[in-house]
């Protein structure tokens, strides 16, 4: 009878434990999810191509004096007898876009240390060429051309001055012409001086 | 004379050890009772769904330019207007998605939004900027925001989320949301991506693609 009592109580005792196993174990089991998506969502990238090309004479003045705007503006490749062995610098700005998203760039000159002229001195113009069209570009199309020292600095480079600036909305292809001439202001020495200018293109935010 | 006392006394004494074990083996099998219960003690347990669900379309995006946070927040769903893409048409500017929740009973539900970076992908995770929003509904007036525009790259890491098996998703995997539900009750989600305003567009084409994983289990 005993054995039989002590074997009740073993069983209960087994049972309860058991129990409370149990129930943990379905409280731990008994809810989770998961679901991996199957949409994709993808974003690619657009594309620009900036190109800079510069036609291999750069302008070159020697013996020059001061001249005109209106004489200036018209400057051609060879004027020999006005000390004009280049009188103009083409170059162009290229955009390959995949989107229509806009590009502002800007043209600048940085002008080299071996010069000692005065960019005060230093008339500057700017067009745009589009086959036998030329055009001078905003900011050159007033009375007076301006001086290069008059010009402001450039934002990609405050060591510089600011040309031009213009904006790409679509794959295209701008051309440009530059004339440098010694303002009429200028009065000739008996000293020599030089003014050696390179123009550079950068794209900006604005 | 001495031996039968002796033998008397034994008796005696055996007698009554023999009469208290058999009281005492009487005592423990003398009664028992059995009584039938009339009143049922019932469990019955509660109910646990959760779904989730995808929109019909992901995000697709081509021809993508770097936008600022404040226009990439923008982008409309229809041709992904305000990406900066052409929006040739066929463009999906956003991924609509939900979690619902349907409990019978006192229960709370925790899940994991996370996005999943898919191989393939080869545009720097720190230009691609994700952007969640959360609503109670798929007309999303009342629209809050599940994540600010983060890029990928800064993403909370899936060791924050909230399930097992979201803490388990894999390197490429990073945590947008958690929720919690209580109730029956669904959660309405739309996602944005862009190209991030520091991005340097090159001559290349680069692309970033995620899936959208979902992760619950109870509290």
């Amino acid at each position: 009878m005993r054995k039989t009592h002590t074997k009740e109580i073993i069983f209960a005792i087994s049972s309860v434990i058991l129990l409370i196993i149990i129930t943990i174990g379905v409280s731990l089991a008994v809810f989770t999810y998961s679901r991996a998506g199957s949409q994709s969502n993808t974003i690619s990238t657009g594309t620009i191509t900036f190109t800079y090309s510069e036609d291999s004479n750069g302008i070159e003045l020697v013996n020059a004096i001061p001249m005109t705007d209106t004489a200036g503006k018209v400057l051609i490749a060879s004027e020999e007898d006005q000390g004009v062995i280049q009188g103009y610098f083409d170059f162009s700005v290229s955009a390959t876009m995949s989107s229509s998203v806009p590009i502002v760039y800007e043209i600048y000159g940085t002008v080299e240390s071996e010069s000692t002229m005065d960019s005060n001195y230093i008339k500057t113009y700017l067009t745009n060429v589009d086959g036998s069209d030329e055009t001078p570009v905003e900011g050159y199309n007033g009375q007076e051309v301006p001086v290069y020292g008059s010009l402001v600095a450039a934002t990609s480079n405050p060591t510089g001055k600011r040309l031009y600036t213009d904006t790409f909305t679509s794959s295209t292809t701008k051309n440009f012409r530059l004339r440098l001439w010694v303002a009429s202001s200028y009065t000739t020495t008996d000293v020599s001086n030089k003014f050696i200018m390179r123009v550079n293109v950068a794209t900006i935010d604005e | 004379m001495k031996n039968d006392s002796s033998k008397q006394i034994l008796l005696s004494v055996l007698g009554v050890a023999i009469l208290v074990v058999a009281v005492v083996g009487v005592s423990f099998a003398a009664f028992t009772y059995t009584g039938k219960g009339s009143v049922e003690n019932t469990i019955k347990t509660g109910t646990i769904k959760v779904v989730y669900n995808e929109g019909e379309k992901g995000i697709s995006i081509t021809n993508a330019m770097p936008v600022s946070d404040t226009i990439g927040k923008t982008i409309e769903a229809e041709d992904a207007k305000g990406s900066g893409s052409l929006a040739e048409g066929g463009d999906t500017g956003v991924f609509d998605f939900n979690v619902e929740a349907t409990i019978v009973g006192t229960v709370s539900i925790n899940y994991d939004v996370i996005a999943v970076k898919q191989a393939g992908s080869d545009l720097e995770e720190q230009y691609a900027k994700l952007y969640l929003e959360k609503a109670s509904s798929d007309a999303f007036t009342d629209k809050t925001e599940a994540k600010a525009p983060t890029v990928f790259s800064e993403l909370d890491d899936v060791s924050s989320a909230s399930t097992t098996a979201g803490q388990g998703a894999g390197s490429s995997a990073k945590l947008l949301t958690t929720g919690t539900f209580t109730t029956t009750k669904t959660d309405y989600y739309r996602l944005r991506m862009w190209v991030d305003e520091n991005y340097d567009v090159g001559e290349t084409s680069k692309t970033f693609t995620v899936k959208v994983d979902v992760y619950a289990d109870v509290q």
